[in-house]
């Protein structure tokens, strides 16, 4: 099974390649360039800064300069945050967003599926109209509201929570909320489906009538089978948490991924997009990879020879 | 079933519909959709939602026709009220710059909710294409174009369509013409994946051998007889493109990264609003409350939808 993982993990390198390729051409061919924001300098000093990173020679030789560095791991400078170099940005970005991701994730995992099981125990009572209507509230509100509210309940009004910056484990509970909420909705829609679906097996009836509790039965039967198809939407989950990252960041001024993806997309900051957007690209493979390592380990019959 | 008879029965008889209802050809799966909606009449908050998605699009529309609502001009300042709260001339407020915020909302809805139906319409038309040549030929064809579906699908929309935005030149980037493409780019993933399913599963039925034996042409029972039959889950998954296309919107020009003035979105207006978060909260609050509303709305009326069409998922015994 790990030769497995590191064959889907290997595959990474050829799609980002193409990923790589892709944006870099593209952002190149189109008008408008990293420089022309800056206001009325002489034509002589925008070709020397674009000498000075190679942005005056043909698209091809900067392709291959770059494809080069890359292949070192040198992802290249960026031209806004001048004397920072991408690898020394996203060193510093990655571990704030990976935190906040996290921290969203088990929030999402730790509301969700309790929520969406119990909807499906108690199907049709007022519980589970009561969590579905939540749940679609939650998919409903975009994440910049859920923020807004929140800064302005706990941070504006009540005055207990920061409302914006990276300082310290306190500033983490708000954007950790906001980005956990539309994610933990996802998966209470999904776990109720996907549980009352188990319910209706002959071998639940089985279970319940050789004398199971209905409390095991759910927590010990129907939820590893149920989880299966929770599993799977690891992948979509972590899109949703990128995305998330980047309304996150953006609202709580939080210097991770997603603010400095903004940030060098509006500036037009070339390589520090390309090298954010393989972050991205490796991050989802990965999350791929392992959804189907976990495949093989939750249903036996998914078991491949690899 | 036709349709008089139909129509009366479905009030007191649920069953009746179901043991009637027999699929197979174009007339009757016509049927399928009108029972579908009868359904869904009987489900009273979906129905609520499509009364209120009926209202928004009407808003919308006259508003796009030339008719005013309110007394005020979308661009018209006031420099006597500047930032105001709610009050009886302007029950949302006014902006930093005195334009009347209830104004500004119903002007933002033409782009928030044509930008929705628009980027629905292009998911119906590559998604059911794409996903018909694949469902339909099978085989080698099918799984290429699908591993294609499969990469393009596990991208996160808004990461895509930022970078599509980069593509573009600035000025087309932040066009309204630059969000369509990217989010019609992004969209039609799904309806692909679900329509090629649906061909799939109905591909060996009879009633396809049937018309094969007819001799009728790939495209007449393709367009005849088998989107026909899997028109129910297609206006299901249709109906939550919209919603995530108004989100999507919203969510990028909210970050600066979508439509620029004098452009104005919901999106577009939770932006100001959100500068002015700590003094002036209402600036937020309606376009936030209007893009919450539609969104809910059009999710409420797609579940009830999907359970309308696939009476097995619904809520109860």
């Amino acid at each position: 099974m790990l030769s497995l993982i590191i064959k889907r993990i290997l595959w990474a390198i050829p799609v980002l390649w193409i990923v790589a390729t892709l944006t870099f051409v593209m952002v190149r061919i189109v008008p408008g360039g990293p420089f022309d924001a800056e206001k009325n300098l002489p034509p002589e000093i925008v070709a020397n800064i674009k000498a000075k990173y190679h942005l005056d020679r043909p698209i091809y030789e900067q392709y291959f300069l770059y494809m080069g560095r890359l292949s070192h791991g040198d992802l290249g400078v960026s031209y806004k945050y001048v004397n920072r170099t991408v690898n020394d940005i996203l060193a510093s970005a990655l571990p704030v967003s990976a935190e906040l991701g996290g921290l969203g994730l088990l929030i999402a995992i730790a509301v969700g599926i309790p929520l969406g099981t119990l909807a499906a125990v108690r199907r049709g009572s007022g519980t589970d109209v009561g969590a579905m209507l939540v749940a679609t509230i939650g998919i409903s509100v975009p994440g910049f509201v859920v923020g807004a509210v929140l800064i302005f309940v706990f941070g504006i009004w009540l005055k207990v929570l920061p409302v914006a910056l990276w300082e310290g484990p306190r500033s983490v509970i708000l954007p950790a909320l906001t980005l956990a909420a539309s994610p933990a909705a996802y998966l209470a829609r999904l776990t109720r489906a996907s549980v009352l679906e188990i319910l209706d097996k002959d071998w639940v009836r089985t279970a319940r009538s050789k004398g199971l509790s209905a409390r095991v039965t759910v927590v010990k039967h129907v939820l590893r089978n149920a989880l299966v198809p929770v599993i799977t939407v690891l992948g979509p989950l972590t899109a949703i948490l990128i995305t998330g990252s980047f309304v996150v960041e953006f609202i709580y001024a939080i210097p991770g991924m997603g603010r400095f993806f903004i940030t060098a997309v509006s500036n037009r900051d070339y390589d520090l997009i390309m090298g954010t957007t393989l972050v991205f690209g490796l991050l989802l493979i990965i999350t791929n990879a392992i959804v189907d390592a976990a495949y093989t380990i939750l249903d036996p019959r998914m078991r491949v020879e690899g | 079933m036709t349709s008089g008879t139909g129509n009366l029965f479905v009030e007191t008889e649920p069953l009746a519909e179901a043991i009637e209802h027999t699929p197979p050809s174009g007339r009757i799966s016509r049927g399928m959709l009108r029972d579908g909606f009868a359904r869904l009449r009987r489900m009273p908050a979906p129905f609520t939602c499509f009364g209120i998605v009926v209202v928004l699009l009407a808003v919308a529309l006259l508003s796009s026709a030339g008719v005013q609502f309110t007394p005020y001009g979308f661009d018209q300042t006031n420099r006597a009220l500047l930032s105001a709260a709610p009050s009886y001339a302007h029950p949302m407020g006014t902006d930093e710059l005195g334009r009347d915020l209830l104004t500004r909302i119903i002007y933002g809805a033409r782009l928030s909710i044509s930008i929705g139906f628009f980027t629905a319409a292009v998911a119906f038309v590559l998604g059911t294409t794409y996903g018909s040549i694949a469902g339909y030929k099978g085989g080698k064809i099918d799984a290429f174009l699908m591993r294609g579906v499969d990469v393009a699908y596990s991208m996160p929309d808004l990461l895509v369509m930022i970078l599509i935005r980069v593509m573009l030149p600035v000025e087309l980037g932040r066009s309204t013409f630059g969000i369509l493409l990217a989010l019609g780019l992004v969209s039609w993933m799904g309806t692909a994946r679900l329509v090629r399913a649906q061909l799939l599963q109905l591909r060996h039925e009879e009633f396809i051998d049937a018309a094969l034996a007819a001799g009728q042409s790939s495209l007449n029972i393709l367009t005849k007889h088998l989107l026909p039959n899997a028109i129910g889950p297609i206006i299901v998954a249709l109906t939550f493109t919209v919603p995530s296309a108004i989100l999507a919107e919203s969510t990028l020009s909210f970050i600066g990264l979508g439509l620029s003035p004098p452009a104005c979105s919901w999106g577009t207006l939770a932006n100001d609003g959100w500068r002015s978060l700590r003094v002036h909260p209402h600036l937020i609050l309606f376009p936030s409350l209007f893009i919450f509303i539609t969104v809910l709305s059009f999710n409420i009326l797609g579940d009830g939808l999907r359970d309308a069409f696939d009476p097995r998922t619904r809520l109860g015994k």
